[in-house]
């Protein structure tokens, strides 16, 4: 049986700067994402119920986003209105995502990629280059370019199913 | 034949060939809301990535962990348990489930249950909680700090340890629920919360109008519509999900029907395509479902037949 301490750093090493990621896309504070994202660990790691927890992405990525608003609405009380505001628009509408679902999701799943595939998928996404100036910049075959991206559209779709997305609006 | 992934992906960045756009195609048709989703997250614009170091972070971890002490814990125990009145408390509320519902935790703890029956927890101020089937429970782990506060999804009967410097607060989707007493109970049904008290005092408030009302022993209060008002109690069952203890006074067989199913999982069904004029006067005492069925069968003349593990319920 594997032990607590290299249990927990081996879901850090893959959390960690996903985490980040998705606090700073909320918070745009560099500094206060890192602090977030460090003491859900810590409070992880002192939880008698540490090792009860099913859905360890899930508990994570909420509990992030709990921080993270609780840290605007510190900072800043109407910036906590608007967002319970998008919240409300959404239930409402129910097809819709908000946008601020959105956006700090998409940099978890970008920053979450493996290496490789992160560069084809920054390649394509960022730098707008087709799949075959892709394959001579890296001096791959655009057969393993294919597969990256279609690697990390499916990852995509995972984390969307993963969280609710697509049950949600399959059941409305 | 690729993977239709790798296809699609393509797809969305216009590189499809003639032939792969018919399994586009196909997979449109099949997965309309899924394509959708995915062609408007695939070309959206402005993601970015930032450095941040792991491997420090993990050091700091590390440091922090060692030097922190390991006892406080049983220390709050401790506390409480001197702290001898107890508060009880059942919260049902029905929760439209849509990603990430909730604002109100920092740093939480989630318990899940999906298991078939009852699931029993206890936080470290003493406070003991049941968690109903298809139910989800979420606090801080900083709770005993300042206040008191959990927030509950489904069903869940709480035996809340006393201790007035720290009140004990459930958020549900809609209510905030304060304890202010020593003992009560909070019940609800479909699309509804209900909030029944046993002893001791409540206060709920909506979370929406923030409209307040304070509850006493024998005292329920319902949120329906956005309105929130307060009656006497005169359901009996609303513990039985946990207990398996029914009581029916003259109660119809519909209602018998779905007051059981809150025990028995759902495994009984009455067949709609007749009309049923029985009521039931009887009490059950967490026993054998079958046994349960027989008295029912007798009393207002039914038939069952079972099926997947399910028994219909229809006339004779």
């Amino acid at each position: 049986m594997i032990n607590k301490i290299d249990w927990f750093k081996k879901i850090f090493e893959e959390f960690y700067s996903p985490l980040c990621n998705y606090a700073f896309k909320i918070t745009g504070n560099k500094e206060e994402a890192e602090d977030i994202v460090q003491s859900l660990f810590i409070k992880f790691w002192e939880s008698p119920e540490f090792n009860k927890i099913g859905k360890i992405e899930r508990y994570l990525l909420r509990s992030v986003k709990f921080k993270s608003i609780d840290y605007l609405r510190r900072k800043n009380k109407t910036q906590q209105i608007q967002l319970i505001d998008i919240h409300d628009n959404k239930l409402d509408s129910g097809l819709e995502f908000s946008e601020s679902d959105i956006e700090p999701l998409l940099a978890y799943f970008a920053a979450k990629l493996p290496p490789k595939t992160r560069e084809v998928f920054l390649l394509s996404r960022k730098s707008k280059k087709t799949y075959k100036q892709i394959a001579e910049e890296l001096n791959i075959s655009i057969k393993t370019v294919e597969s990256q991206m279609g690697r990390a559209l499916k990852q995509m779709r995972n984390l969307l199913k993963e969280h609710g997305f697509l049950s949600l609006i399959i059941s409305l | 034949m690729d993977d239709i992934y790798n296809i699609l992906a393509k797809h969305f960045l216009g590189e499809t060939t003639i032939i792969e756009k018919k399994a586009v195609f196909e997979f449109k048709s099949n997965n309309p809301v899924e394509f959708k989703m995915l062609s408007e997250l695939w070309n959206k614009d402005g993601i970015e990535i930032h450095e941040f170091d792991s491997a420090k972070a993990w050091n700091e971890f590390k440091r922090k962990i060692e030097n922190k002490p390991k006892n406080i814990i049983p220390r709050y125990k401790k506390i409480h348990n001197i702290a001898a009145a107890i508060a009880f408390l059942l919260i049902t509320a029905i929760s439209i489930i849509y990603f990430y519902n909730g604002f109100i935790f920092s740093d939480e703890i989630l318990v899940e249950n999906e298991s078939k029956g009852s699931k029993q927890i206890e936080l470290i101020d003493g406070t003991e909680i049941w968690i109903s089937r298809n139910s989800s429970l979420s606090y801080s782990e900083e709770f005993v700090k300042n206040t008191r506060e959990v927030y509950l999804e489904g069903k869940a009967f709480f035996k809340v340890s006393e201790n007035k410097n720290h009140p004990f607060i459930v958020y549900t989707d809609n209510l905030t629920i304060t304890v202010l007493g020593t003992s009560f109970n909070i019940n609800s049904a479909a699309n509804k919360t209900n909030i029944s008290v046993k002893a001791g005092k409540v206060l709920v408030e909506s979370q929406k109008t923030e409209e307040k009302i304070v509850l006493n022993p024998n005292q329920s209060a319902t949120l329906e519509n956005e309105k929130l008002t307060s009656s006497e109690t005169t359901y009996r069952n609303y513990l039985s999900w946990m207990t398996g203890i029914f009581e029916f006074n003259n109660t119809p067989i519909t209602d018998v029907i779905a007051d059981l199913n809150t025990y028995y999982n759902n495994r009984l069904i009455l067949d709609q395509s007749f009309k049923y004029d029985c009521n039931l006067t009887a009490k059950f005492d967490g026993a054998d479902l079958k046994q349960v069925i027989e008295i029912i069968e007798t009393t207002c003349v039914l038939k069952t037949v079972i099926e997947n593990n399910q028994f219909i319920i229809k006339k004779k």
